[in-house]
């Protein structure tokens, strides 16, 4: 019902479709390699980018603007964003 | 010995980890050494492949046997049967008349129990148990196909740490879920090789080198049953690798039209990186099933995590995240 609906807010995300007991971030969490503080853009390894709806490689699967074909709905977002890029390439 | 549900739990406990995805981790790497074979049981693999090779060699001294397969990479689960390849100098062995010939030759050197003869098939082989092991045994003819995907699948194992481990608890998965038979339209091995490796080298963390997907296999399997369970777009899309430089890419299906064979565009196409006209999954007509199967287990697992993130310590100890996506029933060992 829209009553319950309206409970659902997730503070970490700020998002109203899953609240903070089912918050992907619970799981979605990575380990990540030891980097050096001081990044120049150079020394980065660019990104494989394919968008997994598309196909197109300049955008990931999750920033399509082409008619969704998987039935099952994306509303939390997937590894496949640009958000899920490291901060230096976002 | 007494058998239970979750085998590989038992003297592993990860209740008290904190993030959720390490203890996952863990979990996947205690259930990958669980079910990977013994020394005894690799030794008396070796020694069955050894003898026969040895033997077919007497029988048709101008042709080699050869081991592709899981056996060759070393993916195998238990009981997995081995697959084998006669090649010759002619190039003749696969005719009937030669297939009997091998077969009676195999018969009479108590080499091989229930044998069958496949000689009518696009694939003609001969069929077998290897009577000290009962272990099952396929061999085929004349095919090199199978040989180049073994070298191409070890080249991509020394490289891409995770790799066997999240091919391996895919593969244990599928078998679970019945979906990992191509006769019955199902997930061949080499198919599910190429998902996990081409899903690893597109991850946006992966090919930056943000993180090493051997240290987070938690995740990336959750994400590897999010993308092929609920994102991925099998109507437009290919399964490819650049033919130069061996990185992943999509293709628009609409360009390649030579690769779909079926009319449904629900179809999964994998590009066969040694031949790129040929499409590896053109059997697994059963996609209905398998993608219903990853996003099931996409869900089970994140509501596991849920779950587990908010129980009590207590609640937690001896708990098991995989026990939920795949039930295996064996020896605590």
């Amino acid at each position: 019902s829209n009553k319950a609906r309206k409970k659902q807010y997730c503070r970490t995300c700020d998002l109203f479709n899953h609240d903070d007991d089912n918050c992907p971030n619970i799981w979605r969490s990575y380990l990540l390699n030891k980097q050096p503080q001081q990044h120049s853009l150079k020394d980065v390894q660019l990104p494989v980018i394919y968008c997994y709806n598309c196909g197109d490689s300049t955008h990931f699967g999750d920033e399509c603007k082409e008619a969704r074909t998987s039935r099952v709905p994306n509303l939390s977002g997937s590894a496949f964003s640009g958000s899920n890029l490291p901060q230096q390439l976002r | 010995t007494p058998t239970s549900l979750y085998p590989w739990i038992k003297a592993h406990d990860h209740s008290k980890q904190k993030e959720i995805a390490d203890w996952l981790t863990m979990e996947i790497k205690d259930f990958v050494s669980y079910i990977s074979p013994s020394k005894e049981e690799i030794m008396a693999r070796n020694s069955v492949v050894k003898t026969l090779k040895q033997q077919i060699k007497v029988c048709w001294p101008d042709a080699e046997a050869h081991v592709f397969g899981s056996f060759a990479t070393d993916l195998y689960l238990p009981g997995s049967d081995i697959d084998m390849v006669v090649v010759s100098k002619n190039g003749d062995c696969e005719n009937r008349h030669k297939l009997y010939q091998l077969s009676s030759f195999l018969r009479s050197k108590k080499l091989a129990k229930d044998i069958e003869v496949i000689a009518g098939a696009k694939v003609p082989i001969i069929k077998f148990v290897d009577p000290k092991t009962n272990i099952h045994l396929d061999i085929s003819f004349e095919r090199t196909n199978g040989l180049d995907a073994a070298r191409r699948i070890r080249k991509w194992l020394e490289t891409t740490a995770g790799l066997r481990e999240l091919v391996l608890v895919v593969k244990q998965f599928l078998r679970s879920r019945k979906l990992n038979n191509v006769h019955v339209g199902g997930l061949g091995g080499y198919a599910t090789i190429i998902l996990c490796y081409h899903f690893i080298k597109m991850h946006p963390r992966v090919s930056t080198e943000n993180m090493t997907a051997s240290e987070n296999l938690g995740t990336l399997l959750i994400e590897f049953f999010e993308l092929y369970g609920r994102n991925f777009s099998f109507d437009n899309l290919v399964i490819a690798f650049d033919g130069k430089t061996d990185s992943p890419k999509y293709l628009k299906k609409y360009k390649y039209p030579s690769l779909i064979a079926s009319r449904n565009p629900f179809a999964l196409v994998v590009q066969d990186p040694d031949d790129p006209g040929n499409n590896i999954t053109r059997s697994s007509y059963n996609l209905r099933d398998i993608k219903k199967s990853f996003g099931g287990a996409f869900q089970l697992l994140v509501d596991r995590c849920y779950y587990l993130h908010s129980a009590s310590y207590k609640k937690r100890i001896g708990q098991s995240i995989l026990g939920d996506i795949i039930k295996y029933k064996g020896k605590e060992r």
